[in-house]
């Protein structure tokens, strides 16, 4: 038996470890349908030789999460950050996304839209306006070029988001976006039909 | 309000349209468009005010203030020949079908052969028209379906456009079993089963209708999901905002199990972003002179200059070369060895002792009272004195 392991792990295609190790290491996605096709490339491999890469991770204490269209790492046993942090992390989400979807309700993976398009939008819709507002009021973040910026940044940051053509910044949702409503649907509101919407 | 003249012939009408075909072409083609102006018209007819009141009068276009619009009879028939009328009507169909069952009436009741043949043959021209129709309205429902979901920017107006095509859906649905139904069972069709050109239209149209109903399966289907997928995004928009309520009411620790959700997992995308805690490697720094300037370019970008300050200026050439300072000591044991292997008196000796540096006369009594301090022992006192210039000393030998 052990012999037969060796001769697995000998044999297995492991190439991109620390590549896609640096990439989900910061918290980043890899996603399928990503435009990027190093990352594709990625995506593809993991997809080939997910027990290899699942068995080598875990090794670090990493599990390799498989998403609907996607790939993250959480981490095995006890978390390095404390409810709080994560409650924090998640309500910043959460606003990120009420924003989105308000800027359009069909905001999900696939969906493209040009930066200035969304930032002409807030200008016109005042409920938009007093979201993006309030999106980096901590850091006194002013334009709403710069929330859009800042906030285009941490969604590529993240992998949910690429810009798929510099030259009119039009942007692209990657699969990893199911992730984020994924979580939302997992959540259990009690008394879901007394809170207004 | 002025009679219009009309076209008499059909002659008369298509000399009319195929001489203003420049004017009616652009027009058509610019129909989704835009307003046609009454000037730019003028100048497609060659700028013949009398061609462009001809077709007002005839009533092949209206003036609309000042612009011109074909008129919607010639529009219709011109989309319906060209094929491009989006609209789906089932009305069409349904008049179609109206139509038909009068005919079969007027058929069934007439006795006159030659009159009969005449009705037989409306009727066979409206199954053909309604198989057509009918056909027609499926490609047009599919297209329209896929517009809707994919281009209707409101979300509200693209479900309603859905749901809408989907009852158009329906109703063609049933305008094709009423229709294969007359067709099945209507005495009609049995008597007029010999005529082979009916015959050939009503397997026709069958074929059309089994094709139309193949197609609305498959419209049906994909209207369902298309609907679906806008109910979810629907859900969970309103997801979405009751959650940021709750946030935004602080109770949303309370009223969901948020907490619960999140403790069971520990994604790393939640971790603050941690510092890399690779140290430099000493083996590298040692002996590779690119991370030295590395380092220093990154503590410039950080404005250190300590470094800077305790750092020495590069060696020079002269300091790299060799630098000899000899020192005025001598080692007292060197010079007695050499002292005892000589006959000469100590003093004497002393005197004549090649050093390496220069040495006055007080270093020599200092050397000589040392020496002697020494090596007490292994001194032969003569007791007798010489003198070195005004320096009186003992002459002594080694044992």
């Amino acid at each position: 038996m052990p012999l037969i392991k060796t001769l697995n792990i000998l044999l297995s295609m492991r190439n991109n470890t620390q590549r896609i190790y640096e990439r989900l290491s910061r918290g980043e996605f890899l996603s399928v349908d990503s435009s990027d096709t190093s990352i594709r490339h990625l995506y593809e491999d993991i997809e080939e030789n997910l027990d290899d890469y699942v068995d080598f991770f875990k090794e670090i204490g990493l599990q390799l999460e498989v998403g609907n269209g996607y790939f993250y790492f959480s981490r095995i046993g006890e978390g390095k950050q404390s409810i709080e942090q994560k409650l924090e992390s998640f309500s910043k989400w959460l606003d990120y996304l009420d924003f989105l979807k308000t800027y359009n309700q069909s905001f999900t993976a696939g969906y493209q839209f040009r930066k200035s398009h969304l930032i002409e939008q807030i200008s016109l819709d005042i409920e938009l306006k007093e979201k993006a507002g309030r999106l980096y009021k901590k850091y006194g973040v002013a334009s709403y070029l710069e929330i859009v910026n800042k906030l285009l940044q941490e969604m590529q940051a993240m992998g949910f988001a690429e810009c798929i053509s510099e030259q009119d910044e039009t942007y692209k949702i990657t699969s990893a976006f199911h992730y984020a409503e994924e979580l939302v649907k997992i959540i259990q509101i009690a008394n879901e039909d007394e809170i207004p919407e | 309000m002025e009679i219009l003249s009309h076209f008499r012939t059909i002659e008369e009408l298509t000399k009319t349209l195929s001489r203003e075909q420049g004017l009616l072409s652009e027009m058509f083609e610019k129909r989704k468009l835009m307003k046609f102006p009454q000037g730019l018209a003028l100048e497609l007819v060659g700028g013949n005010e009398a061609r462009l009141k001809k077709l007002l009068d005839y009533g092949v276009l209206v003036e609309t203030g000042n612009t011109v619009e074909i008129e919607s009879d010639y529009l219709n028939f011109f989309e319906e020949v060209l094929n491009v009328n989006e609209e789906i009507s089932v009305l069409s169909v349904q008049e179609c079908i109206n139509t038909l069952k009068e005919h079969i009436g007027y058929f069934l009741q007439e006795t006159n052969a030659n009159r009969r043949a005449g009705y037989q043959d409306s009727v066979r021209q409206l199954l053909k028209k309604t198989g057509f129709r009918t056909l027609k309205n499926v490609v047009d429902l599919k297209r329209n379906m896929d517009n809707a979901y994919k281009q209707e920017p409101n979300y509200i107006i693209k479900k309603k456009k859905l749901q809408n095509l989907d009852e158009k859906s329906h109703s063609i649905r049933s305008m094709i079993r009423e229709c294969e139904k007359l067709m099945d069972t209507e005495h009609a069709f049995f008597l007029m089963a010999n005529d082979p050109h009916m015959a050939k239209t009503c397997s026709d149209v069958k074929h059309d209708f089994v094709e139309a109903y193949h197609a609305l399966m498959e419209i049906d289907r994909q209207i369902i999901v298309y609907i679906n997928q806008i109910e979810q995004q629907n859900l969970l928009y309103k997801k979405i905002r009751k959650l940021k309520y709750l946030q935004d009411q602080l109770l949303i620790k309370t009223d969901t199990n948020i907490v619960q959700v999140l403790g069971d997992s520990n994604p790393l995308w939640m971790e603050s972003r941690q510092y890399s805690k690779i140290r430099l490697s000493l083996e590298m720094l040692r002996e590779n002179d690119q991370i030295v300037s590395i380092l220093r370019r990154i503590a410039e970008r950080n404005g250190l200059k300590k470094s800077a300050r305790t750092e020495a200026e590069p060696l020079t050439d002269e300091d790299l070369q060799e630098h000899v300072q000899r020192l005025k000591d001598v080692d007292p044991n060197e010079v007695w060895n050499a002292f005892s292997a000589s006959s000469y008196n100590l003093f004497d000796f002393i005197l004549r002792y090649d050093y390496k540096a220069k040495r006055d006369i007080e270093d020599h009594a200092a050397l000589f009272c040392q020496l002697v301090i020494l090596h007490p022992d292994e001194c032969k006192m003569t007791g007798k004195y010489a003198t070195y210039q005004d320096i009186e000393y003992p002459i002594i030998y080694a044992k």
